[in-house]
């Protein structure tokens, strides 16, 4: 099976010369969900960002349903099927949200972008309730909520997400995390980074571990949550006493 | 006091035209432009020289010197000014976007500008000049006043224009994703908004006001080289006055600055005319610096 996205021993970063992923290679399948961990300044965003055309790569490939996809500009991502949420400033505060929905079905005729925007309501009630309010106003859990309808708008094959759990209440995050378990199960491919690990861990299918810009450790995210290595080093559980 | 608050109706118009193209670079692009002003001067030159390449008569529409010989190179004027703001951001800013700070790229305005303004002396010559020598007649408002038609007809065409700019801004999808490139570049590339869309439709805005902007002063004034010099303050002031990226507020700005300034030199002699845009600016950066109506570090409403 061709995976929806691949990295290849992608390296690139901000600046030339200057690379923070060294190497990283994952796949993700249709309908699969997968969650990269790892520690602070591993390149777990910098990857994200550089299948999204947002960072450089100088090495390396990313294939999208296996055709050529690296460096492709960020403005042809949503028409080519792949949906990115950033983990911080992820909707337009100063748009209302009926605006930042109408954004995200900008490609759509009239009536497709009407029929998902509705859906997109009927999948988050508390958005239709708000409608007409400036997004800038809204909660965490609820701007997680508009970024993600707003990037479901163009029906994507794939859908990379930076740490949606950041800043969110613990029920909150269950809440965002089993919505996006809900889309890989009706078939998207959800790639998600997360610091959440554990939860995150919980509910995907499949986990990398990056370290130092490079891919080291992955497998199904159940034996990982088992991998003495993981444990001790990537989910904190070193040294802790049991009580 | 009326006759004042009337002229300063009329320069406010001409202000506010040019600070709604300012508004709009710096809250979507993001640099504060200063040869945005000579712009203007440009607008206004070029409109002369197509009636006197082409031998039209300015004309007159009824009591208005705003004829369709004018009109007709006003449109040509407002298509030139687009093609130099276009030519401009090729050759200087572009190269320099995203690889140098703010401040280079504010300098590189101010070359811009004096290019500009030089090139405009080198070949209109340093003298005022006028579209028509037509006499025209003021309409009195009772004992109280006298206005020009012009200075009337250009005051309501900016608010039909601006009153058109507003709406595309707030109701189209193209205006949907100017706001949206102005307040998260990245995000609306995610979201498939084409930067180099959002640069030539915000530079065609910016130009074709710039242009009508001259033209209108060029009418209801006349044309010198340092218009735009002249203009420069005034317009930056009713821009930052309105919020930066806020068309209405760059309206309102516009005609705040203009009113200000002529109902203070009932007072105050003409010499420090200049100033007064200084001081109201200043004034409100203390008392709001966000502007009067809530502006953004990048914005378009």
């Amino acid at each position: 099976m061709t995976p929806v996205l691949e990295m290849r021993g992608v390296v690139g970063g901000y600046v030339p010369d200057l690379p923070i992923l060294h190497g990283v290679t994952l796949h993700v399948n249709r309908g699969e969900f997968v969650t990269i961990i790892g520690p602070n300044g591993a390149g777990k965003s910098t990857a994200m960002k550089a299948v999204a055309g947002l960072v450089r790569i100088s090495d390396g490939q990313v294939l999208v349903d296996g055709e050529e996809f690296t460096n492709h500009p960020t403005e042809d991502m949503a028409d080519l099927g792949l949906a990115f949420v950033p983990q911080t400033s992820n909707i337009f505060g100063t748009l209302t949200i009926a605006d930042n929905l109408r954004l995200g079905a900008r490609s759509l005729t009239k009536a497709v972008a009407a029929e998902r925007i509705e859906a997109a309501y009927a999948r988050f009630p508390i958005l239709r309730e708000l409608s007409r309010s400036l997004a800038g106003g809204l909660s965490g859990g609820q701007r997680q909520m508009l970024a993600v309808a707003r990037a479901l708008l163009s029906a994507p094959r794939i859908i990379m997400l930076d740490e949606p759990s950041a800043g969110l209440a613990p029920n909150i995050v269950q809440e965002v995390f089993g919505l996006l378990r809900g889309l890989a199960d009706e078939g998207v491919a959800v790639l998600m980074v997360e610091q959440n690990a554990k939860s995150a861990m919980r509910v995907s299918d499949r986990t990398y571990v990056l370290a130092e810009g490079r891919s080291r450790i992955d497998g199904t995210s159940e034996q990982m949550l088992n991998d003495p290595e993981v444990k001790s080093i990537y989910l904190g559980d070193a040294g802790r006493k049991r009580t | 006091m009326i006759q004042a608050i009337a002229d300063g109706l009329s320069t406010g118009a001409i202000i506010a035209l040019g600070a709604m193209g300012v508004t709009l670079v710096m809250g979507i692009l993001r640099f504060t432009n200063f040869a945005h002003a000579e712009y203007l001067t440009w607008g206004g030159y070029m409109a002369l020289f197509v009636l006197s390449a082409t031998g039209l008569e300015a004309g007159s529409l009824g009591p208005f010197s705003l004829g369709p010989g004018l009109i007709l190179a006003m449109l040509v004027a407002m298509v030139l000014t687009v093609a130099l703001a276009l030519i401009a951001d090729r050759l200087v800013f572009h190269r320099l976007r995203g690889k140098v700070n703010h401040i280079t790229l504010v300098f590189a305005s101010f070359g811009v500008a004096l290019i500009v303004r030089y090139v405009i002396h080198l070949l209109f010559g340093g003298s005022a000049q006028y579209y028509s020598n037509d006499l025209r007649f003021a309409w009195r408002i009772g004992d109280l006043a006298s206005v020009m038609p012009d200075q009337v007809l250009v005051f309501v065409v900016t608010l039909v224009v601006a009153g058109g700019l507003y709406t595309f801004l707030r109701y189209s999808a193209l205006g949907l994703a100017m706001r949206a490139a102005a307040e998260n570049p990245a995000l609306s590339a995610i979201n498939g908004v084409r930067f180099r869309t959002i640069l030539l439709v915000t530079w065609t805005i910016g130009g074709a006001l710039a242009a009508m902007s001259g033209v209108f002063y060029g009418v209801t004034v006349q044309l010198r080289p340092d218009v735009g010099f002249q203009l420069l303050l005034p317009i930056f002031a009713a821009a930052i006055l309105g919020g930066i990226g806020n068309v209405v507020g760059a309206l309102a700005g516009g005609f705040i600055v203009a009113l200000v300034e002529a109902v203070a030199l009932l007072w105050i002699p003409s010499g420090y005319k200049l100033a007064i845009p200084f001081i109201v600016l200043l004034l409100v950066l203390w008392l709001r610096p966000t502007g009067l109506f809530r502006g953004t570090s990048g914005g378009a409403k």
